[in-house]
Order: structure tokens, then sequence, then C-alpha cells
């Protein structure tokens, strides 16, 4: 028997990727034989780890195909072709709403995803879901199979690399800095960050900086409507990194004195994970993959309202004994996603299912 | 670990709005209007924004011919396929002269970034010696 994972697409150092990666490994060490296939890979990952899909051998009838879901790809449609068994890891798809007037491709390929998703409830024997969140939407789709909840593995080892100390020289100071780290993209709704930070420099504290951390490939217009946006609100001292290295992104966590986040959808969001790690308070807007990340640490926004949300980041940042509590509750919260547990999840979740 | 009362600090925070009169809405995100072209929206020269547009232009120059479309209706999908089978004599030679015409675009900027960091050097040297220059100067006097 051989277990294969499939993906289209393996990105350095994405969510889905590490996730694909840490299950290989997990996989490995219970002793079967498994490969990635994918249909694009990053030039970034380790040669030999990953093949691309056209050379993926026949597939037996007691083989294992773990196939991550993400998005609208052919694979979608090739997948119920497979004569063998399936087990789909969920890990949502954007609604394509929120990239009308920004990218007509992103659209497309997430309105074909779900249709993807809706079909292939018939092929999927077993399934994953990265959250509550995502399980309902699997149900909601009409999945019958059973479905587990597995969090993303994530790499915790990574985060005590050395940060780059030229950024952190540079921003540290008696400013308040606010982070937000996630691609530029519409339903991330930076622009209600943008706005938060609006209400907290004009009416709370000028000695303020907002730092939205995330590439924005593919979104050009939707950052350049941001742009324009910070220019009309005549705001100051909002910096977008753009793609960051590893240790660029590890200096703006420690820099962070807040961790804000808006996001209308996530299926997961590892940035708030990466936050808790870093002992950052976070506020948050408390919606789909979020509220379940979170699960009760973090200070939730139950509305969107920016000017609550701006006034959450004084609570936090002038009153130490919210800070401390937010702080602890996160750790708390942390301790769930340890690599430990997850990995246990997933032996015992393929062992059952195998 | 020290509960805290978010119910009292809910009533703070809507104590504090009323205190500090914000304006409802300063302007919406549907407000802005996009702007026509990148181009029209730089500020003054910055040498992380021509890296990394240089850094999508390096990946990018070259336009994939066979980008596969994706579609859940066979119907569709053949259609597309037609389509995509009549046209190519068109679009192919199209797609490469596009493609060439990035290649060497991108080859120039390279270079421009080259000489660019050349000067920046030259520049370094210069400061250096006049610096050297002057301290000369003074120890002469």
């Amino acid at each position: 028997m051989r277990v294969i994972q499939l993906l289209p697409t393996l990105s350095y150092g994405d969510a889905v990727g590490n996730d694909t990666i840490a299950i290989d490994s997990i996989i490995k060490e219970l002793g079967y034989d498994t490969k990635i296939y994918a249909e694009n890979i990053d030039h970034r990952i380790a040669k030999g780890l990953v093949k691309n899909v056209k050379r993926m051998p026949e597939l037996q009838k007691h083989d294992v195909v773990i196939y991550h879901l993400s998005m609208g790809t052919v694979l979608n449609e090739q997948l119920s072709s497979f004569n063998c068994r399936k087990l789909i890891v969920y890990h949502n798809i954007t609604p394509p709403h929120f990239f009308k007037g920004y990218s007509q491709v992103s659209e497309v390929l997430c309105s074909e995803g779900i249709k993807g998703v809706q079909r292939l409830r018939e092929v999927a024997e077993y399934c994953w879901a990265d959250s509550a969140y995502n399980r309902k939407e699997l149900l909601n789709y009409g999945y019958k199979c059973n479905i587990d909840i597995i969090p993303i593995v994530i790499p915790f080892d990574n985060y005590a690399k050395r940060p780059k100390q030229l950024i952190i020289n540079k921003y540290r100071d008696d400013y308040v800095n606010i982070v937000f780290v996630g691609r530029v993209v519409p339903n991330k709704k930076q622009e209600d960050i943008i706005k938060t930070f609006y209400y907290y420099k004009k009416y709370i504290n000028f000695k303020s900086r907002l730092f939205l951390v995330g590439s924005y490939y593919g979104m050009e217009k939707y950052y350049e409507k941001l742009r324009m946006y910070v220019q009309e609100l005549k705001l100051s001292d909002v910096h977008f990194t753009g793609q960051i290295k590893f240790n660029e992104l590890l200096s703006y966590y420690h820099l962070a004195d807040v961790f804000l986040c808006m996001s209308e959808h996530e299926g997961f969001c590892i940035p708030l994970i990466e936050a808790m790690y870093f002992g950052i308070p976070i506020i948050a807007y408390d919606d789909t993959g979020v509220r379940d990340t979170l699960n009760g640490a973090g200070f939730r926004l139950e509305t969107k309202d920016c000017i609550i949300a701006a006034e959450m980041i004084d609570q936090v940042v002038s009153k130490k004994e919210i800070k401390k509590y937010l702080i602890d509750m996160q750790n708390k919260r942390l301790e769930e996603f340890s690599y430990e547990l997850t990995k246990n999840k997933i032996i015992s979740c393929l062992k059952k299912w195998i | 670990m020290n509960r805290i009362n978010i119910d009292q600090i809910m009533e703070e925070i809507y104590m504090n709005i009323k205190n500090r009169q914000y304006d409802i809405e300063p302007l919406s995100f549907e407000e802005v209007k996009m702007c026509q072209s990148a181009i029209q929206n730089l500020d003054g020269y910055s040498t992380k924004d021509f890296l990394y547009d240089l850094n999508y232009i390096i990946y990018n120059w070259n336009i994939p011919g066979n980008i596969t479309t994706v579609t859940s209706n066979p119907l569709t999908a053949l259609v597309k396929k037609v389509v995509h089978k009549l046209t190519r004599f068109i679009i192919f030679p199209l797609i490469d002269f596009q493609s060439s015409y990035n290649a060497s675009t991108c080859r120039c900027i390279i270079q421009i970034k080259e000489y660019m960091f050349e000067i920046e050097k030259y520049k370094e040297k210069i400061n250096k010696m006049e610096m050297e220059i002057e301290e000369l100067k003074s120890q002469n006097k």
C-alpha cells in the first residue's frame, strides 16, 4: 500500500505546504511508502521531496490518496478517476465574491474550487478539516463521510530562529506597533485594519504605526486601492512590507505590541498562532475560522466596528492586567496546537482509517 | 490567571467613545477611486519597491501558452479546448513575441539595476575619498 499526498501547488513556507511536508514525515515514521505529488512545485523546495503530478504512478485499489483541497484546479476533476482510497484534507476556499473587481483569475479559481468541493462529496471516503468552521462548510456542501478536525501542523521550531536585527533596531522605540500578517487579499480586509489604525492614531495615540506584513502579488489592484485609502485618510506610519524573508517576518512579530486581525474569511489563520507564540495580545474579528483558532482566547470583536477595535487596542496597550490576561489565555490555547498533539491526532486518525 | 471583567472594560470603551467624539465615517474604502495605473501612484524612488517589482518581473516575464482552464462543466471544457486549439496559431506567436519582448525588457532593467548599484559603490568610494582629502587638508594646516 502506498500513501500519496496530492496538491495543486506546493509553495515554500506556506501553510498548506508546511502541513503537507509535516504529514509526509509523520507517515514515513509510521513506516508507509509515501510520496508528495504537486502540479506546481516551488523551486525552493528541497529536490526529491516533491514530484510533478505527471510522474505519479498508476494507483491501485488499496493505495491511499491524501488530497489537499484549497483551490480550483483540474486535480479536483481528476481525483474521482483514481481507483484508490481517497482522503480529502479541506483547507477551505475563499468565497469568490471577495475578489470581484480585483482579480478575475482568483474569482474564477475560487468559484471553480467551490464547485469542485461540492462535486467531491461523492468521491471523498474520509475528510480532515483544519477547523470546525471548515468541517461545517463540508457538511453544508452535503458531505456524508466521516470528517475529523485536525489543525494544521505548525513548525514552531522555526520561530526560535534569529530575527533581522536591523528592522528591530529601526522600529523599537516608544511607538505602539500594530501588526497584521497575511497576504494582501480582499477577504483579509486590510482596509478595516487601516481604518481602525486611523481612529487609534487620530484620537488615541499619535505615536503609533501599522505594519501590514504580506505579499500582494496578483492582488495589485487591491493593494493600490489600499495605498490610495491610506493617502486619502492622510495617514502616516502605515507600512506595507510586501513579501519578505522569514527572518524579517520574525522581526515584525518581535516588534508587535498588538496583533490586529479584521479578516472576514479564514479557514484557519496561522498568523494567529504565530502571534500567540510570540506573546502578542490579539484583537480579532471573531468570525469564520478565526473563531475556532482563537476558541475564546484574544480580545474578540463580535461586530465589525473599527472604533471599538481602536479602543480595544488602547485598553490592551495601556492596561497591563488586560495584556497579561490575554497572553495567559493565548498561551493556554497555544498548547492545544503543539506539534506532539497534532501529530498524535494525525497518527490515530490515519491508523483508524487505513 | 486573574480574570478580567469584560463587561466593565466594554463599558469603559463605550464611555471613551462618547468622550472622544469620533467621526462616524471619515471615508469609506468603497469611496476610494481606483488608480488607473499603478505607475501614477509612485511617490518617489524606493530601492525596496524597485527590487520588489523587479523580482516579480524576473519570475513572470515568460507567458505560459498552456494555461489550464479550470471548468466544472464537461461541455464548457470541450468548447474551451476546441477554441484553444483553433486559436493557438494566432495566439502562440503573439505570446512568443510578448515573452521575448518581456525578456529583453527584463534584461534591460537588470542591467539598470547593476549599473545603479555600481554607481552606489562609486558614490561610497567618492564619499570616503572626500573625507580622506578633508582629513589630509586639516592635517596639513
